[in-house]
Formats: C-alpha cells, sequence, structure tokens
C-alpha cells in the first residue's frame, strides 16, 4: 500500500543574522492513510519547519528548502508556485496551530474565518458557505455552534478557539490534518477533549494526521506510528508501542528515563540527558546525539549515522546497530516495564 | 570502512556548557551592530564633521558673521573675485549737448526710440554714466534699469530718474550696483508724460572697489601705492553673501551654534525631564500613574505654536536679545510628553518582569530597583528617543525661526536665514540654499543614525549569538 | 562536578525546630478590582500548612490562583484578607522594601520563565549576588560565594563575567536557582520552574532541587501543572481550582486515590507515557469550559461542571472533610 504523504531526504535552511541555520538535515517520512503519525522532538528538533515546509509556509527569503521532495498521493508539492500551492492548502491537507490565540484574524468573526475557506476553494456563495460552517463548528461539539458564528475570538477560551481551527482546517474535507502542537498551550482537562475531539472526527472521516508535539504523553496517547527528531534528523520511527517498549535509540531511551513514570510505591530517580542540544549554525559533523549519548563511540564523532533496520517497519539511526558494535543491554533486547499492564 | 577502534568509546570534553564566543556587554554588542550597518555609520561620520564644523568651524575661518560687504551684496558662491580700484568720483553733472534744444518748438505725437545708449565711461559697480544719442521731440528723458531684458514698455523695471530737457543726455547710476548684466531703457518725456517709445542696452558693470575702501578693508597694505586701474582680491565669500553682503559662510557657522544649541540642549532637557516623570508614573502605577499621565495628555493638547507666539509675547525680547532662551523653553515645556509616555510604557514593561519580583525578594528598595535595574533597560529607548528629538527639534526652532517666530535678527540661525533666503530665491538661490542643505542634512543623518540605533539597540532582534 | 556543600548552616546559632509548621496560612484569600462591581477572586480562603522539610505540590490548571497563591503569601503581591505566617511569626499584609529585606533569608523564590527573570543587562556574578550584596556582603565575598554556587548548580565559575542571554534555557534557570539559594533561605517557593524547558532539561532542573533541598534543608512549595511531575517531587499535595483547595492530602494519595471530583477529572485527563495503559483508559473528557474567578457565586466553584453535583453544591460552600490520614477534601459528596 503506497502511503499517502512521503518526505524524502528533505533539508531547509535558514539566513539569519548570525550565520545559516540548519533547521532540517535530511528527513524521511511516510504517512499512511488513516493513521496517526507523530513527530516527537523538542525545542529546536525541526519538527515544526519540516510540516511548515510541506504547506508552503516558510518565508523564503530567510528560507530556503535545498534538497528533498514531498509528494502527496504522487503528486509534487515542494516548490509549487502559490496558485498551486493554494490548491491543495487547505483542500488536501489541513492545518491547526499551537496558539489559537493568534492564529486567528481578531477581526474577523469565527464564522467568517471557516466560511472564508469554502469560499475560496469551493467557490460557495457566502449563504452556502455560513450554513456549512454552522455545521462544521457544531461537529466540533461546541455548545451553541450556531449562535457562535458570529462572535469574535477574543470571545473564545482557548480550548474553543482550537475547536474553531480544527472546524476550519476540516471544512474542505482534506484527507490529511496537520497538527502543530495543538494542545501545548492548553490546560490537561481542556486537552484531553481536544485529543479526544481530533480522534473522533478521524474515525469519522477516515484521514490522517499528522501529529507534531514534544509531549510524549500525548504521543503515547494518540499514535500509531512515531517518529522522533533531533538536531534536525529523525534518528528514530517505528510503531507506537516498539517506540516506547523497545527503543532502539539512546535519545528516546534518555527521554523516557527522564520523565517521571506514575506508578505506585518506591519512584525510580530521573535521569536527565546532560548537556544541550546540539547548535545548528555549525551541525556536528558525527552523529547529532553524540554529545550526550551515554554509548558515543569514536564513530558517532566522525560520521554521522544512517537509518538501519532494527525491526518490522522500525528504523533507528545509531551506530549501536552497526556491524561490529558493541551490544547495549538495553538496547538490543525487549524492554519491559516492572508493573506494565498486560495487553487487552 | 569501520573497524574495532570505530567502536570504541569515545572521550569527551566537558559537556557543562562551554561557551566559546567571547563575552560581549549590552552596549558592545550594539556597537558591533551598528558597525554593520554601513548608512547608520555613514551618518555618525557626518555628525562628527557636523560638530568639527560648527565647533573649530569659526577658528579656521574667522570672518565676522555680521560684516556686511557692501561690493559683494548677494554674490553667488564661486571663486575670489577681483575688482578694479577706484577713486573716489564726485556726482556727475550729466552730459549737455549745446546745439540739440533743451525744449522742442513743437511737441510730435510719437517720436523716435532712443538710439546710441551707451557707456559714458567704463561702467564699474560704483557708478554707471549712460549717454545717448538725442531725441527729436524730446524735453527730457526717463532712465530705468532691469535684471531682464525687457519685453514691452510696462516691464522696464526700476525708475531710476531722469534727465529735465532734451539735450540732457547724461544719467549717473549708483544705485546698488551688482557686477551682473542690467539693461538700461530710455524713454524720452514730454516734460509731463513719456513718449510710447524706449531705447534699451546691456551694459555689465566691472567690479571695483575705492582705494580708500580697499585700505580700510585691509585688502591692500596700509603703505602700499596703487594707482587708479590696479585690481585687487576681494574678500573670498565660498559660499557667496547675503543681501547685506554678509558672509554666508560665517553665517552658517554662526547660525549652527545657534541652531545646534537649541537642538540638542532642549531635547538632552526634556528626554531627562520625560524620563524622570515616565520612569515615576510607571513605576507607581495605579491611580498616581493615571493622575500623571492625564497631565501629559493635557500638555500634549496644548496648541504649540500659539504657546509659542504666546512666550515670545511674555518675554518680551527686547533689541539686542537673541531669543534663544524664550524658545529653549518653549521646547522644553511642550516637548517632554512624548518621551514620558515612552519610558512609562517601557516601565511598566520592564515591571512585570521576573528580575524585578526576584529583586524585590532579595530586599531591593525603590530606588535600587529603578536605579539598577530599570533605567538600565530603558537606555535603549532613552538613546534612540534622544537621538530622533533633536532633528525634530532643529527642525521646529528653523520652522518657527522661518515664520519669524523664532530667534530674532541679528542672530542667525539656520530657520532665519532660510527665511531671508526665501525672499531672494528666484534672484539669488544660494542664499536660501545652503542654510537648507544644512538643516536637511543634519535632520537626515540624526535619523538615519536613530534608525540604526533603533535596530542595534532592539533586544529582540538579539537572538543567542 | 560538584563541590562538597557545607553543611546545611543557619546565619546565627542553630535555631531548634518550630514544632509546627514552616508556612502556614489561614483563610488567605487575594481578589482584584478590575472594574467597577467586577471583583476577580484569583485567591478565595485557602488555608495551607507546609511542614519543615517538607514539599508541597500545588497543582490547578488556569485561573487557579496557584501562582497568585504563591506571590500573595511571599509578599510580591497585597493580600485582601486572611493570615499568613512564617516559622510561627504572622507576616504583614502589606510588604514594603524592608520587609522583604528582612525575610529574604527565610522565603525566596524560583520563578518561572528563565528568559525574563534574569536581568538582561548584568552579568551573572551581579544576578546571583545580588542578594548578599543587598545583605551587605563585600564585593569579594560576594564573588567567592556566587563561584562556588555556580560549582554546585552545575554551572563553572568561568560564567560570572558573562551575560545571561549567553545561556541556554536550562542554564538560566540553573542561574536563578544559585541567586535564590545563596542567601541561604530555609523556604523556597518554585513557581513554575521546570514549564518552560524542554523535557530532557527539566530533570536536570528537578534532580538539581532535589539534591540541593536535602543538603540545604529546604521547604519547598512546588507549583506547576504537570502531575506526573508534582507527584513525583512532592510529599504533599495540594489542587486548586478557581481560587480554592479542593483537595489536600500525600502526593500518592491524591494522585491514585482522588477523592474531590475535580482531582479525578485531572488525573482521567492527565496522559501518561504508556501506550498500552493510554489504550485501556476509559476517556470521557468533561464538557464544558473552566469558567471565570470574577464574580463568583456562593456555591461550589465546580458545580456547573461536576458530573457528581447535588442539591447543596449550588447553595452553600462545600465543608473541608479529613477523608482519611492527612487527606481532605472539600466537596459536599463527603458531608
Amino acid at each position: 500500500m503506497s502511503a499517502l504523504l512521503t518526505l524524502e531526504n528533505l533539508a531547509v535552511e535558514f539566513a539569519t543574522y548570525g550565520g545559516v541555520v540548519e533547521a532540517v538535515r535530511g528527513v524521511d517520512l511516510e504517512l499512511n492513510r488513516g493513521e496517526t503519525l507523530a513527530i516527537v522532538g523538542e525545542s529546536g528538533c525541526g519538527k515544526s519547519v519540516t510540516v511548515q515546509s510541506i504547506m508552503g509556509l516558510i518565508p523564503m527569503p530567510p528560507g530556503r528548502i535545498t534538497a528533498g521532495s514531498a509528494r502527496l498521493d504522487g503528486e509534487e508539492l515542494l516548490g509549487l508556485p502559490a496558485k498551486e500551492a493554494n490548491r491543495f492548502r487547505g483542500t488536501k491537507i489541513g492545518m491547526i496551530f499551537q496558539d489559537p490565540m493568534t492564529s486567528l484574524n481578531p477581526t474577523m468573526t469565527i464564522g467568517d474565518q471557516i466560511a472564508e475557506t469554502l469560499i475560496v476553494h469551493r467557490n460557495m456563495s457566502r449563504r452556502a458557505a455560513r450554513a456549512q460552517a454552522a455545521e462544521l463548528l457544531d461537529s466540533t461539539r461546541i455548545p451553541e455552534a450556531r449562535r457562535r458564528l458570529d462572535q469574535y475570538p477574543f470571545e473564545f477560551s482557548g480550548g474553543m478557539l482550537q475547536r474553531a481551527m480544527i472546524a476550519q482546517a476540516l471544512a474542505c474535507g482534506p484527507s490529511i490534518l496537520i497538527a502543530d502542537e495543538p494542545t501545548t498551550a492548553l490546560d490537561v482537562t481542556i486537552q484531553a477533549q481536544i485529543l479526544e475531539l481530533m480522534r473522533e472526527l478521524q474515525a469519522e472521516h477516515g484521514m490522517s494526521i499528522l501529529l507534531i508535539t514534544h509531549d510524549l504523553a500525548v504521543v503515547a496517547r494518540m499514535a500509531n506510528r512515531v517518529a522522533v527528531m533531533y538536531g534536525g534528523q529523525i534518528v528514530e520511527t517505528g510503531p507506537v508501542d516498539d517506540i516506547f517498549y523497545q527503543s532502539a535509540h539512546p535519545y528516546m531511551q534518555g527521554l523516557k528515563s527522564a520523565m517521571p513514570s506514575n506508578r505506585g510505591g518506591r519512584d525510580k530517580q530521573l535521569m536527565p540527558i546532560e548537556g544541550s542540544p546540539p547548535d545548528l549554525f555549525a551541525p556536528p559533523v558525527g552523529c547529532a546525539y553524540g554529545e550526550r549519548c551515554p554509548h558515543a563511540m569514536n564513530i558517532c564523532q566522525r560520521r554521522n549515522p544512517s537509518m538501519t533496520d532494527v525491526g518490522p517497519d522500525h528504523v533507528a539511526r545509531c551506530w549501536l546497530h552497526a556491524d561490529g558494535a558493541p551490544l547495549v543491554s538495553t538496547l538490543h533486547q525487549p524492554q519491559h516495564r516492572p508493573g506494565d499492564h498486560a495487553d487487552d | 570502512m569501520s573497524d574495532a577502534a570505530d567502536f570504541a568509546p569515545a572521550v569527551r570534553q566537558d559537556v557543562a556548557a562551554a561557551i566559546t564566543r567571547p563575552s560581549l556587554s549590552y552596549w558592545q554588542d550594539a556597537w558591533s551592530r551598528l558597525k554593520r550597518n554601513t548608512r547608520a555609520l555613514l551618518s555618525l561620520y557626518i555628525l562628527i564633521a557636523l560638530a568639527t564644523f560648527t565647533l573649530l568651524g569659526p577658528f579656521l575661518w574667522d570672518v565676522d558673521p555680521a560684516l556686511q560687504d557692501l561690493n559683494q551684496v548677494s554674490q553667488a558662491p564661486g571663486p575670489a573675485r577681483t575688482a578694479a580700484l577706484v577713486a573716489h568720483e564726485p556726482r556727475w553733472s550729466g552730459r549737455r549737448l549745446v546745439d540739440v534744444p533743451a525744449e522742442p518748438d513743437e511737441y510730435p505725437d510719437a517720436v523716435a526710440a532712443p538710439a546710441g545708449i551707451r557707456a559714458a565711461q567704463a561702467p564699474t559697480t560704483q557708478l554707471v554714466r549712460l549717454t545717448w544719442d538725442p531725441v527729436d521731440g524730446a524735453a527730457g528723458y526717463s532712465v530705468y534699469r532691469n535684471t531682464q531684458a525687457p519685453e514691452t514698455q510696462n516691464d522696464l523695471g526700476l525708475p531710476l530718474g531722469g534727465t529735465d530737457a532734451g539735450n540732457a543726455v547724461g544719467f549717473e547710476d549708483r544705485l546698488n550696483l551688482e557686477g551682473r548684466t542690467y539693461y538700461y531703457s530710455v524713454v524720452p518725456t514730454d516734460g509731463v508724460d513719456e513718449y510710447d517709445v524706449y531705447g534699451t542696452a546691456t551694459i555689465t558693470p566691472q567690479l571695483a572697489i575705492l582705494i580708500d575702501e580697499a585700505r580700510e578693508r585691509g585688502l591692500i597694505g596700509g603703505s602700499t601705492t596703487v594707482t587708479p586701474g590696479d585690481t585687487v582680491e576681494l574678500d573670498w565669500h565660498p559660499f557667496g553673501t547675503d543681501y547685506l553682503g554678509r558672509d554666508l559662510l560665517a553665517r552658517v557657522m554662526q547660525g549652527a551654534r545657534v541652531s545646534l544649541f537649541i537642538g540638542t540642549v532642549a531635547p538632552l532637557l526634556f528626554v531627562c525631564f520625560g524620563v524622570a516623570y515616565g520612569g515615576t508614573a510607571g513605576y507607581l502605577g495605579g491611580r498616581m500613574d493615571a493622575l500623571l499621565m492625564r497631565f501629559a495628555d493635557f500638555v500634549v493638547a496644548l496648541p504649540f505654536l500659539l504657546f509659542m507666539i504666546l512666550f515670545k509675547i511674555a518675554f518680551g525680547i527686547g533689541p539686542g536679545e537673541s531669543g534663544i532662551l524664550p524658545m529653549l523653553i518653549a521646547l522644553v515645556l511642550l516637548g517632554w510628553p512624548a518621551t514620558a509616555r515612552l519610558v512609562r510604557g517601557q516601565v511598566l514593561q520592564i515591571r512585570e518582569q521576573g528580575f524585578i519580583d526576584a529583586a524585590r525578594l532579595l530586599g531591593a528598595p525603590p530606588s535600587y530597583l529603578i536605579a539598577r535595574h530599570i533605567i538600565p533597560n530603558t537606555m535603549g529607548v532613552i538613546l534612540v528617543t534622544l537621538t530622533f528629538a533633536v532633528p525634530s527639534a532643529i527642525f521646529t526652532e528653523a520652522f518657527l525661526s522661518f515664520i519669524g517666530m523664532g530667534v530674532a535678527p541679528p542672530t542667525p540661525s539656520w530657520g532665519s536665514m532660510c527665511n531671508e533666503g526665501v525672499k531672494t530665491m528666484l534672484s539669488h538661490p544660494h542664499e536660501l540654499f545652503f542654510p537648507a542643505l544644512f538643516i536637511s542634512i543634519t535632520v537626515l543623518a540624526f535619523n538615519l543614525l536613530g534608525d540604526g540605533l533603533t535596530e542595534a539597540l532592539d533586544s529582540r532582534l538579539r537572538s543567542r549569538d | 562536578m560538584t563541590d562538597t556543600p557545607p553543611p546545611a548552616t543557619r546565619s546565627l546559632e542553630t535555631i531548634p525546630p518550630n514544632p509546627g509548621p514552616l508556612v502556614e496560612t489561614d483563610r488567605l484569600t487575594k481578589h482584584f478590582a478590575i472594574g467597577p462591581g467586577q471583583i476577580l477572586h484569583a485567591v478565595d480562603s485557602v488555608s495551607l500548612h507546609i511542614d519543615n522539610d517538607e514539599i508541597l505540590g500545588l497543582v490547578g490548571e488556569s485561573g487557579s490562583g496557584k501562582s497568585t497563591f504563591g506571590k500573595t503569601l511571599i509578599g510580591l503581591l497585597q493580600r485582601t484578607s486572611g493570615t499568613a505566617s512564617f516559622d510561627g511569626e504572622p507576616l504583614p499584609p502589606r510588604f514594603a522594601a524592608a520587609d522583604h529585606l528582612r525575610y529574604a533569608r527565610s522565603m525566596q523564590m524560583i520563578f518561572q520563565d528563565p528568559y525574563l527573570s534574569l536581568n538582561p543587562r548584568m552579568t551573572v556574578l551581579d544576578i546571583v549576588g545580588e542578594g548578599l550584596r543587598l545583605a551587605g556582603h563585600s564585593k569579594s565575598d560576594a564573588a567567592e560565594q556566587v563561584a562556588m554556587w555556580l560549582r554546585r548548580v552545575g554551572l563553572s565559575s568561568d560564567h560570572m563575567s558573562r551575560y545571561s542571554h549567553e545561556f541556554s534555557g536550562g542554564q538560566r534557570q540553573r542561574i536563578g536557582i544559585a541567586r535564590a539559594l545563596i542567601i541561604e533561605p530555609r523556604f523556597v517557593i518554585c513557581d513554575e520552574p521546570i514549564s518552560a524547558l524542554d523535557v530532557s532539561v527539566q530533570a536536570q532542573v528537578v534532580n538539581l532541587l532535589d539534591e540541593l533541598k536535602d543538603t540545604l534543608g529546604l521547604t519547598l512549595l512546588f507549583i506547576a501543572h504537570d502531575l506526573s511531575m508534582v507527584r513525583y517531587v512532592s510529599d504533599r499535595m495540594a489542587v486548586m481550582y478557581l481560587g480554592a483547595v479542593v483537595e489536600t492530602g500525600s502526593a500518592d494519595d491524591v494522585f491514585f486515590e482522588p477523592r474531590h471530583p475535580y482531582t479525578e477529572l485531572l488525573i482521567d485527563s492527565n496522559p501518561e507515557a504508556d501506550p498500552r495503559l493510554e489504550r485501556s483508559r476509559a476517556h470521557v473528557p468533561i464538557q464544558g469550559e473552566i469558567t471565570s474567578p470574577i464574580n463568583l457565586g456562593p456555591g461550589c466553584r465546580f458545580a456547573d461542571r461536576c458530573p457528581k453535583v447535588i442539591a447543596p453544591c449550588r447553595a452553600e460552600p462545600p465543608p473541608e472533610v479529613i477523608v482519611s490520614d492527612s487527606h481532605s477534601v472539600s466537596c459536599h459528596l463527603y458531608a
């Protein structure tokens, strides 16, 4: 089955005041139909830039796509002239952003903003578009949707704005929803509502979700497959269970050890990852994680590892999986955590 | 190919933050950014040149700006001119022809146009003696002078006078002669009215200066013997002279002192006051803040021009006073609210930042908070405000002096010089050009510098590099 | 990498520990007047106590008032009513600069935003040494102590002459910790100290706080919205909603056996980094939004959204009920 969205070797750089930043350094991704793929990483890893360049949202004077392709259903998305790009933005791919307060136009009513997509892409009349907008807003479980159509963003709370953004993004029935940190700015109870809403809408419409987040718990809740990014590259991709229980990359393992686990009884000590993320003005020659990795070897400082198969549909970018590398117990055997819940 | 050594554990440097770039303080960082901005750097050099011009100029070019060189009134800029030395001549009695009647026997309806209008002797800027051929039927002649060729009889120019007899064909002109081309027209009259004909001649007087005057002015040594006809070099006026013969370069220098004095002292004063006022309002917050800002709003609402006029009247600038002080006071009294508002906004913003609370918790008293935490963080805004306030004040002063509400003559300021220059804009544009040029360059340089400073000091543009 | 820390000292003679709690508030209230007749009940009648050497975690969502509580307690905001005491001594409702100076060695705060809580114009030496200098220490003495403390928080003493913008978020937070702890306070309020940091860096800061707490004998109020982290760090935990405390108890009790419907909701909504667990959980998120803390009515604040609401909830404020050993709930269901 061919993937719905394929990214190959995507590379993006920015010319800034202090020099050139290589924000994305060769990203390969596949998003299949009907699945949720989470791209997880910390600040500066390049996950937002990756999806923004798919959507053509990177301002091209400071930014530049230096290599790679992004294909939706076989059609190339990168480098399209603005008019062509508009064709698929909103109709084939919808996007919601992190801060709902600033992502909606404060001078237009919510109803007008949702209707705008329909008027522009589907050539609907204003009246028809507004009627459709009411239905869309309703489907996001906002109470009194019809009345709210005429309200302005400042009258909405954060959670409601996010629902409005979802309604707008889904207006033309896209096959992919890109959600860039959709719940980071929301309270935890509201986050639960929005995540649940996204799952329900996904089931209803059969669409794929590309979810960008730094929160591993959200990933565990939502994702079918996970891609872990670090230093502008994908370092591990695989099914969500594999990534969480049999991670093949020291970074993911490091992240898990750095988070508290909620098991009753004695807590294990948090094991932080020492150091800080790499400086992308002068990306390291070798593995980007090498400086912080407890298992770093000489080769890690000299050459950047390529992706190695470590399981069915599971790849990792790490020299520890190359032939001849020493065995590291935590990486090369399945990991079970004490007190794991049994499979249902 | 990889070998066993590749997989040996790596030896690492200390991960705990190796920072290799040199540490730059805020001002060092801002300065290096400013240097990279060529426009701002150029403006800075221009302003330094201007400051040198203003402060050192009068020592290098020590010409008295009030000295009137009446031989070179409204002279255009150019190299030094030479003039002929002439002796003083008494008034010309004119030229009367004996074989022509003083009055005609009868007055015809029309007469011939005067011809042969020429200079009786070499015309100089001291005097021009005209003579012409007599016209039958004329009982007198009127003489006109124009700086452009006349097209009709209504266009003959300045009436200089005339003669009262048909045979009086000589006229001497000593009126404000300059070394330029004049068009003299002679019109025959019947003793009462003029005939409808005229003749025109083009005369260009040569620059001449009286020997006595030249000695007085120091153009020739006291003991040197000279003969009329020798040439002497007149004072050089690189920028030319104005309508009273005053050297424009010296006036521009003096005007610079006045304009820049007002333009820098007034902003310094009102920015200082604005900072204190706005800083206090922002820091106190609440009702005091509201009260203080309402008063500032009130001051903004006062009509500036009206106030300047009232000030001028109230202060009653007497003769001999320059009018600088009232203008300074008015600028300060009316200019501070903008700065106060800006600083207040900045202080309100800074107050919310965590480091203020942290310092409070450590026991910092308000004076320490303001001096050590708040003001240093507003310095950028203050500096930029100052840099933009200066050209604004210079321009305001120029404008006020231009409309006559500013410094009083003879004190020159660039604005009052523009005011004088406008009157002769069409004939002697250089009188307007130089002060206007200096105002424009100064204001532009300050504005560009201010832009550069804003960019260099804006902390949002400073990333972690 | 860290120096052997000196034994926990207090400035003068050893003070025998007060038998009561170190910090105690009784019906502490903070209201903001935000317009004619509009009162924002940021903190309403909060009574909490924190014992010596204890870490009390304070959780809640936006509008819960947890940060406002911390700031009012430490004197950055003026108290509207109620009392607060430190080591048995009542704290004034309004703190003048002299009061802050007096209590500087008793209470300090670590702030949320590492980018805004350090003065960009000051060197690290100035920032960290400020408390000492304000207390009268000499420049050289302060420099010596700053060097020691920088090493202690995992930085190098070479960093003294640098400016805060040259450091990463995690490093800045360490500088903030050094600044707060260099004058050896007994009680530290940590106001969302890790919210602005990356996951891998959060653990560094939490471990540092833990270690320093043990070696210096600190008492902490740990305010955060990350439930899992608060449970891990704290001994006891209090949950706030719209300005009122709804439940307090030991961290494990409150987290694993919540009694108040809001706490249940909160724990339920909190996702875990465990896919199998997530799949097995029933997710029935609550409907509706967090209401506003302006002009609240007489009953329980949670009544509008509570799935277990009963008649008295809207009419009267809920009573505080002790359900087990040090675990108390403010809810009519348990009255």
